[in-house]
């Protein structure tokens, strides 16, 4: 049961990791376009 | 779409609650290997995104290649970096299910190897993308990317044409499986398109966005470098 669990937990802090790295990719970004408007 | 994203995001958390119960809770037991097999509505849902996410890969980059059109260069950035976080999971959750079965935890089998190698060229098609800044980046990346999908046929086949650890196909090559299994393994992949179809979305906009700023950026260098 241990392997299904960790299994399953894998998948989901993939998932969320590389949706993390998407909203912190967002934030830069917004601010290199906060910066280049003033 | 942008209107309808929140709804979406809502429906596909939904979708992915659902088949995480149908799969751990509703799913019937093994008989051979036990609870351990659930495994496969998470492995298994993931490989054939990936794949489906590296084909979509694959004919962006032809059209790339032929057109020249941003937009398809845009599209193999994007599901090129999704698949590869599809790929990871494949290769995360492979040695967790085949530990306790096998008793191993890898074997350089040609199933095993050819999606390390898979996810290996995609790999280094995103360092190539985010590490050169050649105006001749995108043309090298999109042949890169076709020479990577050629491997996608050799993951899928190789386990009907050579003799591996892997077992047989269960969808698609002549095995059974429990219509109950049947149903919770669709309702998996389909929670995972949704899934990756939402990133993709959000990670498209956010190229488009990113080639803007450094177009916008490159322009602000060069209005401040010529004399006035």
């Amino acid at each position: 049961m241990n392997y299904l669990y960790t299994a399953y937990a894998a998948t989901w802090l993939i998932h969320l990791t590389y949706v993390g790295y998407l909203v912190r990719r967002y934030v830069r970004l917004r601010k290199e376009i906060d910066e280049l408007g003033k | 779409m942008k209107r309808f994203f929140p709804i979406l995001a809502i429906l596909t958390a939904g979708l992915l609650s659902f088949g995480l119960y149908e799969a751990l809770v509703v799913a019937p037991t093994d008989q051979m290997q036990g609870e351990v097999y659930r495994i496969i509505y998470y492995h298994v849902p993931s490989a054939w995104t990936a794949f489906l996410l590296f084909l979509i890969n694959f004919v962006a980059s032809i059209v790339y290649l032929i057109w020249r059109d941003m937009r398809a260069d845009a599209v193999a950035v994007v599901t090129a970096e999704v698949g590869v976080v599809y790929c990871t999971i494949v290769l995360v959750t492979g040695p967790l299910w085949a530990r306790p079965v096998w008793g191993i935890w890898w074997t350089w089998d040609i199933r095993l190897t050819s999606t390390l190698v898979l996810w290996l060229i995609y790999v280094s098609y995103l360092f190539l993308r985010r590490f050169s800044n050649s105006g001749q980046t995108p043309v090298l990346a999109a042949a890169l990317a076709i020479f990577g999908a050629l491997d996608v046929p050799l993951v899928y086949f190789s386990i009907w044409f050579f003799r591996t650890q892997h077992p047989q196909p269960v969808v698609g090559g002549g095995g059974s499986i429990d219509p109950r299994m049947w149903h919770v393994w669709l309702l998996n992949w389909a929670a995972f398109l949704c899934f990756a179809g939402l990133v993709c979305w959000s990670r498209y906009r956010l190229e488009i966005l990113q080639r803007e700023v450094e177009e916008t950026q490159a322009l602000e260098a060069l209005l401040e470098r010529s004399p006035r």
